[in-house]
C-alpha cells in the first residue's frame, strides 16, 4: 500500500514534469500561433479584406497595443538592418555613420506627429477614431514596409545593378501597401467617406507640417538662447579664468 | 519643482546636440561629399614664380605689363621647341619666352629694338628679348576687301600707319609692292596696333596655293592674335610677325546684328577656328580656313523650368523686369586636344532668379559640335562641390558655384580647370574623376587671385594670374606623380601597371578612394572576383561592383549547378505534390489514411 503511494507519487512527479513541459511547449506554440495568427495574417487579411478587417480590427478590438509596439520596435530594427546588411548595389552609406538613436527617431518622430496630427484634425471633423485606434493603426500600417524591407534586404544581397528595379518594386510595393492601409484604415476608424477621408488626409499632412513648424521653431529659439548661455559662459571664463 | 529639474536636464541635453556648421575648405572630395585634406595635387614651385618684381623677368618694361590675359605654349613638331607667348591687354605687347620663361632673344637683331607708338608719340626703347608691339602689313598678301576692313589703333579714323605717316590709303599701301620685302625702306613698310587683344594661339595649318587648294604634305605655322577692340583676327607669321591674314567682322546673315569681339580662339588641325566672341550667346563660332563664319558649335541651352513658367504667367511686365534676364551663358575659355575635340568652360547656367545649374560648364565639343564629356566620377566636374555659407557668396547671393577661367588639357586626357572665385586648380581625368585640388587664393605671390590662362607644360602647370602679374608654376606633388602615372597607365589601357601605382598611392593615403578603383579593375582583368568586389566597395564604385559580383554569381552557379537543379527539382517536386494532396477531398485523405 505504501509502496504503490510511493509509486503514485513517484508517477505523479513525473507527470507533473512532463506536464509543465506540456504547459511551456504549449504556451510557447500559443505564442507562435498568436504572433502567426494576430501577427501576420491579421494584417494580411485586412489587406486583402479591408472593410471586414477593420471591421475587427475596431469592432472586436483584435488590435493589439503589444503587436503595434511590435511592428514599431520592427520596423526600427530593420531600418538599422537596412543600414548594415543591406547589398552595396543599393547601400553605399557608411556603416560608421549609423546613428541608431537618429534612427530610432527617424521611426519614432514621423509616426508620433502623424498619430497626433491626425487626432487632432479628425476630433474636429468628428472622427469616431480614438487616439488609441490612431496609434495602433498607424504601427499596423508598417507592416507591409516591415515585410517588404525584409526581402528587401535578401533580394537586394542577390542582385546586380540591372536588377535594381526588382528591388525598387518591392520597397515600392511595400510603401504603397503602407499608404494604402493607412487610408483605409482612416476611412474604416473615423467611419468616413472616400472624399471626406482625402480632405482629411490633406488636412492631416498639413497639420503635421504646421507641428514640425512649431517644433522647429522652438528648437531654434532655445538654440539661440543655448548659444548666448555660451556666449556669456565663454565671456566670463577667457575673462576671469 | 522635479518637473522644473527633468525640463531643464532634458533642454541641456537637446543643446549639446545642437549642430555647429565649419566651413568647408580642402583638396579634393571623397564620395561623400567630404574633403580630404591630406592630398595635394600641384604645389607652387619655389622658383616658378615670375612676376614683374623677380629677377627673372629683368627685360620686361613693369608698365606695360600690368594686364595680362592670355598664355600659350607651343610646341614644335619637329624640333620639339617650347615657346611661350602671353599678351597684355593694355599695352597690346606680344610678350614671347623661351621654356623656361625667359624672354625670347630675337633672332633678327633689328628686331630687338622694338619701336611702339602711344598717344600719337613716338619712343624708342631698347628690350633685351622679343616683345614685339605692332604688326607689319604688307600689301603682298592682303586684297583690297581685307584692306578696307582692316581697323587699327585706338581711334577709328586711323587706318595704317608706318614710322613716318598715319593713315595710309590704298595706293601709298599699295605703293611699295614692286620693292621686294628685305629691300624696302622703313617708310615703305606699314603696320597695325591692335587693341584690347585678349588671347593668343599658335598651330600649324594645312598650307593652301594660290587658288586654295590644299598642298599635300605642307604647312603654314600661325600666330592667331584676338584683336578684340579691332573686331578682327591678326594671323601673323611667327618668325617676323608680320600680318598674313585678317579675319573680320563676318557677313553671314546669322551673324548679322552682332559685333565680333573674339575673346580666345583655337584652331584644328584642317585651319578651321573656334572662336568664342564676347557677347554671342549662340555658341563657339566656328569659322573656315579662309575666315568665313560656318556656325555655331556646343550651344550652351537655358531652359525655364515649369514652375517658373507658371510663376512667368502671373508676373507683370514689371515683376519680370525686376528679375535679372535669364540668358544663356557665354564661353569663358577653350582649349583643343590632339584629336580635335574642343575644351570649353563657361559660367553655371542660370535657370530662375535663385538657382543656377552648374552640371554643364565644362564641356568637350566633338567635332559635329556635340558635348561627349565624360561624367563619371563621384561628382559631376564642377568644381568645388561643398561650400561655406559664411562669406563667399554673401557678396553674390545664391549663386555658389565655381567661376573657370581657363582650361588645359594633357597628353592622357587629363584637364584642369582654375576657378577664379577661390583661385583654385581641379584636376579631372578623362572619365570625370577628381583627381586632385590645388592652390588657394590669397596674398602670397604663390596664391591665385585673378587666373586668366592655366597651360600644362609637360607635368607642370603654368598659371597666369592678372592680378598678381604673374606666371605661377605648379609642380605635382609626389602623390600627384603617381596618380598622373597611374591614369597614364589606365588611359594606355595597361591595367596591371597602372593597379601597382595605385597600390602605390594608397600607400601614400589609403583614403584616396580612386586607387581602389584602378586597384579593382586590374583585379577584375585577372577573373579575382571577390578581392575586385572588396576593393570597388572600398572605391564606392558600384556599376563595377556589380559588373565583378554578376560574373562571380554566374561562375558559383555553374560550378554549383548539379545542387542548385537537385534543390529546384526538389522543391517543385514537393510543391506539386502538396498541390494534388490538397486536390484529395478530405473524405479520401481519411480513407487513405485509414481513419474513420
Amino acid at each position: 500500500m505504501e509502496n504503490r503511494e510511493v509509486m503514485t507519487t513517484e508517477v505523479s512527479k513525473k507527470e507533473k514534469f512532463f506536464s509543465i513541459v506540456k504547459l511551456v511547449i504549449s504556451e510557447i506554440a500559443q505564442f507562435f500561433k498568436f504572433l502567426w495568427n494576430e501577427g501576420i495574417k491579421f494584417p494580411t487579411y485586412i489587406l486583402f479584406q479591408p472593410f471586414k478587417g477593420f471591421d475587427e480590427f475596431k469592432r472586436y478590438k483584435r488590435a493589439k497595443m503589444s503587436l503595434a509596439i511590435t511592428y514599431i520596435v520592427l520596423y526600427i530594427l530593420l531600418s538599422i538592418m537596412d543600414f548594415h546588411y543591406s547589398g552595396f548595389i543599393v547601400n553605399q552609406r557608411d556603416i560608421t555613420e549609423l546613428n541608431t538613436l537618429a534612427e530610432i527617431a527617424y521611426v519614432i518622430v514621423p509616426l508620433a506627429v502623424l498619430v497626433v496630427a491626425n487626432w487632432s484634425v479628425t476630433t474636429l471633423f468628428d472622427g469616431k477614431g480614438t487616439m488609441k485606434d490612431i496609434f495602433l493603426l498607424t504601427s499596423y500600417a508598417l507592416f507591409p514596409m516591415i515585410v517588404a524591407k525584409f526581402f528587401g534586404i535578401f533580394v537586394s544581397n542577390i542582385i546586380v545593378e540591372k536588377e535594381v528595379g526588382l528591388y525598387h518594386l518591392i520597397m515600392g510595393i511595400g510603401t504603397f501597401g503602407s499608404v494604402y492601409f493607412l487610408f483605409v484604415g482612416w476611412m474604416a476608424i473615423h467611419e468616413y467617406g472616400l472624399l471626406k477621408c482625402v480632405l482629411m488626409a490633406v488636412f492631416t499632412l498639413v497639420a503635421a507640417i504646421v507641428i514640425l513648424f512649431a517644433v522647429l521653431l522652438l528648437f531654434d529659439l532655445y538654440r539661440k538662447i543655448f548659444s548666448f548661455a555660451y556666449t556669456v559662459y565663454r565671456e566670463i571664463t577667457l575673462r576671469y579664468f | 519643482m522635479k518637473k522644473i529639474f527633468y525640463f531643464l536636464s532634458a533642454l541641456l541635453l537637446l543643446g549639446s546636440t545642437v549642430l555647429i556648421v565649419e566651413a568647408k575648405g580642402g583638396y579634393t572630395y571623397d564620395h561623400a561629399k567630404k574633403a580630404i585634406h591630406s592630398t595635394v595635387g600641384m604645389s607652387a614651385s619655389k622658383d616658378g614664380i615670375y612676376t614683374i618684381t623677380s629677377n627673372a623677368w629683368e627685360g620686361i618694361p613693369a608698365d606695360q605689363f600690368t594686364s595680362p590675359e592670355d598664355l600659350f605654349i607651343f610646341k614644335h613638331p619637329v624640333t620639339g621647341e617650347e615657346t611661350i607667348y602671353i599678351i597684355d591687354s593694355t599695352s597690346n605687347y606680344l610678350y614671347v619666352f623661351d621654356s623656361t620663361l625667359k624672354l625670347k632673344q630675337g633672332s633678327d637683331e633689328s628686331r630687338r629694338t622694338r619701336r611702339y607708338r602711344l598717344k600719337g608719340e613716338t619712343v624708342d626703347r631698347f628690350y633685351e628679348g622679343e616683345i614685339i608691339t605692332r604688326y607689319e602689313i604688307r600689301p603682298d598678301t592682303i586684297t583690297q576687301d581685307e584692306y578696307e576692313k582692316v581697323k587699327t589703333g585706338t581711334d577709328t579714323g586711323n587706318k595704317l600707319f608706318s614710322n613716318t605717316t598715319d593713315g595710309v590709303d590704298w595706293l601709298t599701301f599699295t605703293a611699295p609692292l614692286q620693292t621686294p620685302v628685305e629691300s624696302r625702306a622703313d617708310s615703305q613698310r606699314w603696320y597695325i596696333q591692335p587693341k584690347n587683344i585678349s588671347g593668343v594661339y599658335r598651330a600649324l595649318r594645312p598650307l593652301r596655293d594660290e587658288g586654295g587648294f590644299i598642298i599635300e604634305g605642307e604647312y603654314q605655322d600661325v600666330l592667331y592674335i584676338c584683336d578684340k577692340g579691332n573686331n578682327q583676327i591678326l594671323l601673323l607669321d611667327p618668325v617676323d610677325y608680320h600680318i598674313i591674314q585678317v579675319v573680320s567682322q563676318p557677313t553671314s546673315i546669322v551673324f548679322e546684328g552682332k559685333t565680333f569681339s573674339p575673346l580666345k580662339m583655337v584652331t584644328d588641325s584642317t585651319g578651321r577656328m573656334f572662336v568664342i566672341s564676347e557677347s554671342v550667346y549662340e555658341g563657339i563660332m566656328q569659322m573656315s580656313y579662309f575666315g568665313e563664319f560656318m556656325s555655331y558649335i556646343g550651344v550652351n541651352y537655358t531652359t525655364l523650368t515649369a514652375w517658373d513658367k507658371f510663376w512667368r504667367n502671373f508676373s507683370t511686365e514689371e515683376q519680370l523686369k525686376k528679375q535679372s534676364a535669364i540668358v544663356n551663358t557665354e564661353f569663358r575659355n577653350l582649349a583643343i586636344d590632339d584629336s580635335g575635340f574642343i575644351y570649353t568652360v563657361s559660367r553655371a547656367i542660370k535657370v530662375s532668379t535663385y538657382s543656377e545649374d552648374p552640371n554643364n560648364m565644362i564641356k568637350k565639343i566633338n567635332p559635329s559640335g556635340k558635348d561627349t564629356l565624360v561624367k563619371n566620377g563621384y561628382h559631376m566636374p564642377i568644381g568645388d562641390i561643398a561650400f561655406s555659407l559664411a562669406g563667399s557668396s554673401a557678396s553674390d547671393g545664391i549663386s555658389i558655384s565655381s567661376r573657370f577661367a581657363g582650361i588645359a588639357i594633357n597628353d592622357y586626357g587629363v584637364y584642369t580647370v582654375v576657378d577664379e572665385k577661390k583661385g583654385r586648380l581641379f584636376t579631372y581625368d578623362d572619365e570625370g574623376n577628381l583627381l586632385y585640388i590645388s592652390g588657394n587664393s590669397g596674398p602670397e605671390l604663390n596664391n591665385i587671385n585673378s587666373p586668366t590662362a592655366v597651360r600644362y607644360q609637360g607635368e607642370d602647370i603654368l598659371v597666369l594670374d592678372k592680378y598678381n602679374k604673374a606666371v605661377i608654376r605648379f609642380e605635382p606633388t609626389d602623390i600627384a606623380r603617381i596618380i598622373n602615372k597611374a591614369v597614364e597607365y589606365q588611359y594606355n589601357g595597361q591595367l596591371a601597371e597602372a593597379a601597382e601605382e595605385w597600390k602605390n598611392v594608397v600607400s601614400e593615403n589609403p583614403n584616396y578612394e580612386l586607387a581602389y578603383i584602378g586597384i579593382g579593375k586590374s583585379l577584375l582583368n585577372e577573373n579575382r572576383y571577390q578581392d575586385a568586389m572588396a576593393n570597388f566597395r572600398l572605391g564606392f564604385e558600384t556599376s563595377y561592383y556589380s559588373n565583378a559580383y554578376q560574373r562571380y554569381r554566374d561562375r558559383e552557379i555553374k560550378l554549383n549547378f548539379t545542387s542548385f537543379a537537385v534543390l529546384a527539382i526538389g522543391a517543385a517536386l514537393i510543391l506539386v505534390a502538396r498541390g494534388k494532396i490538397a486536390e484529395i477531398p478530405r473524405k479520401d485523405i481519411k480513407r487513405i489514411v485509414g481513419e474513420d
